[in-house]
Order: C-alpha cells, then structure tokens, then sequence
C-alpha cells in the first residue's frame, strides 16, 4: 500500500489517475437527497396502507 | 471503445480523502432503481386486460427477469469484477432501461413475446448485473463494517418496490382513464426515470485505490479474525465454487430464500384465508407492512451481523425462522396479532438473509472476486424463486381441492418450510472457514508476516 493512499497525501502524477473530487461529491449529496425524498414518498404511501389492517 | 474509457474502473479511483460516505447513494440509486421488479404484480393486470391473456402468461414475464437475474449475476460476475462498477452500473442502467422501452413497444404493438424479450430477457440481465455491481465497491470501502455497507445497499433493492408500487398506480392513473391503456407511456416514464437515477450513480460511485483502509482501522488480529471466519486471504471464483462452503451458503441462501417468499408471493390471500373477515384494502397493509419488514431486516440485521458474526446471525434467520413458521402453522390463526408479528419478523429475516450473505462471502472467501462469487451464489435465488411460490400454491391447491379451506389449506406448505429452514440450518452450521490452499497468493503478500490467517485445524475440517 501507498503511504500517501493511507496518509491521504497526493502522490506525484495521482491527478492524471484520479477524477477531481469536487466533480462526484455535489451528485452524490443530490443522490442522497433524491433517495430521502423517494424513500419518503414509498414510506407515506406504503405506510397509509397499513392502518386498514388494524381496523378490521 | 477508447471513447468510453472514462467509463474504466482505472478512472474511477477516488482521490485521497475522498469519503466513503459519497458511495453508498450511488449502490442506492442502482438497488432503488431495479427494485422495481417486487411491484411488477401492479400491471399484471392492466397486462392481461390489454393483452387478453391468462394471469399465467403475464406472470412468465416476472419469471423470466428473475432467472435472468441469477443467470446474468453468475455469468457476467467476473466481468463487473474487472471492469468496477461504473462501466457495470451504465450496462445495467442501460439494459434496465432499454426493458421497459422494448417492453412499452410491445405492449404499444401487442406482440407478448416483445414484452419478454424487454422487461423480462433484457431487464433481467440489467438487475442481475444490477445487483453485484456496489457490493464489491462496498467491501472494499467499508473493510470494518461490510455488513452494514452491503445492507445500506441491498436495502434499495426491498425499497425500490415501496416506491415504485405506488408511483407505477399513480402513472396508470393519470396517463389514461383505463389502467391498461396507460401502461405504454407508464413504461416509458419509468424507463427514463430509473436510466437518469442509474447514470446518477454510475457517475458518483468510486472505487478506493489499492490497499486503502478506513483512518485508524486495523485489520483484526488472527486470533480475533479466526474466532468470527474472517479470513485475510483471496479466493478466486473459480476457486471458490470448487469449496464445500460455496455450496453450504448457496444452501442457506436457497432455504432461507425458499422459505420467505412462499409468505411473500401469496401475502394478500394467505392473510384473508387466515382471518376471513379482512378485506382486500386491509389485505394491502399487509402487503405494506410486509415491505417494510422485508426493506428495514436488510439494513437492521445486515449491521448487526458485523458485531456478532456472520454465521450466528444466519443461525438466528434460520432457526428462529423455522420455531417461527411453527408457530405461524399452530396458533398463527387464533390472533391477527401474533400473525403479523411472527410473518413480520419472518420477512425482516428473509430481507437480513439477502443483506448478509455478501459479508458472509467476503469473510470466508476474501474480499477480491467476492462481487464475482456473490454473482454465482445468486442463482440460488433464481432456484428458490421457483420453488417458493410452487411449494406454497401447489399444496394450497391440492388441500382446496382435498377439501379443506382457511388456515388449513397452508398447514402442510409451511410445515415444510419448517423443514427447508432446518436444513439450512444445518448448513449454515456445517460452514468452516476455507482451506488455505484454495486462496490465491500474490507476490505482494509472500512476506512472512502475510503467511495464510485461517486457523488449519479447523480449516483442514473442513475440506
């Protein structure tokens, strides 16, 4: 293993290997958001279903 | 193909720093997206009305996506391996997607046969490489934790049927006034919509760079590691089906599979056979509370498999599970009470069965191919697929006929699956840790303070 992989230093030349990090890290916070939202959505709905069980 | 080079595993090596906390929504939106498949049941009949068909016909379509589900996960396993799972995530999303489209065209023609080749052929082929694409990318982020890792994603494929269930009846609702002339631009919508959320995390998945480890992490000591199975060394996938414990875990994973979704595919009615006086709107909250269960077991079990072991969690999934369906079989219709509780808890073990067995692989066998094993241990699914529904509809079927009816007609299924949970049981007991010389060794680890971690007395037991 790299010490700059542990370390979390550059290596020399890494940037030509390595995607830049600010170009993944605002998707993958719009994913999470995304993902909330959609889970929300799928929770309320599923969840509305359930109290008809009970009030049988 | 230089064009697509950007879609290579070697450009999507995260930078030092990068947090791992950035790709499990990426896992997410790919388990979320093809999870779509458990709410299919919501245009069988719409497909039938539009088709004119037999529940049978329509139902294949459902049949072919999960065996190609399992087929594709074990044939292409090796692939997603080499290649990371950006270039995999974009097959899939693309396969996925080019589903529904075909799928849209054949309904929009009314040729069947297109709509088997779409959703079910092409589609299935997008989940099963689908579904292995993050969980190596998992592993190897979250060395200290793949349980919870592996759960966080495979929790997306329980959840994605809680979404698209009733966003699939709100498109059929609002594109036409009957549900069957709604299903062409319902598809299409659908289509669209899991293509953009699969390249979303195509785009925003990144694999660690060769040897990272969490900050402050260690891997366990021998003595700790050896006590949990957890082994340090490789083992190829060639390799790793040639082992007795290849085969025990595809064992668990078809009984505990087989076992969970005989209650699974017959909720609604099994639910108003038990206790008459529930109607089909309290029939759906069972459905519901069934997917809640199914989604939450993932995540819930799957991290709690990474502080008390691998196996004795399989242990609780397959033994609680059968003292469970025992119960279900002898007071389960004297209560709605203990009826949801006991098919609750059932069905959060069947979601926890499905989470686990990728950290299971991954301590026996080796992080390194494990996306590649865990490909070819998921044709037990496609096995279990069948055989769950036809063990509980047949005899259901064969005790109306002889009969009997209400609870009655699901004594001898679920009897059985007392049965099929025991022997995976009794597999999942048998597991000990690989052989050593099934692990490949690498240059880099011929040091003498890399020789082989598993303990050989009982390594040797085992083989």
């Amino acid at each position: 293993m790299s010490a700059a992989a542990q370390s979390g230093s550059e290596e020399p030349g890494s940037e030509e290997r390595h995607e830049r990090r600010s170009s993944a890290a605002p998707l993958a916070y719009l994913l999470w958001l995304i993902i909330a939202i959609g889970l929300a959505y799928g929770l309320y709905k599923t969840g509305s279903l359930v109290p008809a069980l009970f009030e049988n | 193909m230089a064009g697509l080079s950007f879609l290579d595993r070697e450009r999507s090596v995260a930078p030092p720093g990068y947090s791992r906390w950035l790709i499990p929504p990426a896992a997410l939106a790919v388990h979320l997206s093809i999870g779509q498949i458990y709410a299919f049941s919501v245009f069988k009949t719409p497909l039938v009305e539009r088709f004119d068909s037999s529940l049978t016909s329509i139902s294949i379509i459902f049949s072919i996506s999960i065996a190609m589900l399992g087929l594709s996960a074990a044939v292409f396993g090796t692939w997603v391996e080499r290649n990371g799972p950006r270039k995999a995530m974009v097959v899939a999303g693309l396969c996925w997607s080019s589903g529904f489209v075909i799928g849209a065209l054949g309904v929009a023609v009314e040729q069947l046969w297109l709509v088997y080749l779409g959703y079910g052929f092409l589609g299935g082929i997008g989940l099963g490489i689908g579904y292995i694409s993050p969980v190596s990318t998992l592993i190897k982020w979250f060395p200290d934790r793949p349980g919870l890792a592996t759960g966080l994603a495979i929790m997306g494929f329980g959840g994605g049927a809680l979404i698209a269930s009733p966003l699939s009846n709100q498109l059929l609702e609002l594109y036409a006034s009957e549900p069957a002339n709604a299903i062409v631009p319902a598809f299409l919508t659908l289509g669209a919509l899991y293509f953009v959320m699969t390249m979303l995390g195509a785009f925003t998945v990144r694999v660690p760079e060769e040897g990272w480890k969490p900050e402050g992490w260690e891997p366990p000591a021998d003595d700790a590691a050896d006590k949990k199975m957890r082994t340090r060394g490789n083992v190829t996938a060639a390799n790793a089906i040639k082992t007795p414990q290849f085969w025990l875990l595809w064992t668990v994973l078809f009984c505990n599979v087989t076992a969970g979704i005989g209650i699974l595919e017959q909720a609604a009615p099994m639910a108003q056979d038990f206790f008459s006086d529930l109607d089909a709107e309290a029939a759906a909250g069972f459905v519901g509370l069934l997917a809640l269960a199914n989604m939450t077991g993932r995540f819930v079990w799957s991290s709690t498999s990474d502080v008390v072991g691998r196996k004795p969690i399989y242990m609780l999934y397959l033994g609680a599970g059968a003292v469970l369906y025992f119960v279900l079989v002898t007071v389960g219709a004297s209560s709605l009470l203990i009826f949801l509780l006991v098919t609750v808890v059932i069905l959060s073990f069947y979601g926890g069965g499905f989470a686990t067995i990728p950290a299971y692989l991954k301590d026996l066998f080796g992080e390194r191919e494990v996306g590649a094993i865990h490909g070819r241990l998921l044709t037990a699914w496609s096995c279990a697929g069948v055989a769950g529904p036809l063990i509980v509809n047949a005899l259901a079927d064969s005790q109306s006929a002889a009969g009997k009816e209400g609870s009655d007609l699901y004594t001898l299924s679920l009897s059985i699956m007392v049965g099929v949970l025991a022997v995976g049981f009794i597999a999942n007991l048998l597991v000990r840790p690989v052989n050593p010389r099934f692990q490949e060794e690498r240059a880099s680890e011929r040091e003498p303070a890399r020789r082989p971690r598993t303990a050989p007395a009982a390594a040797e037991a085992s083989s």
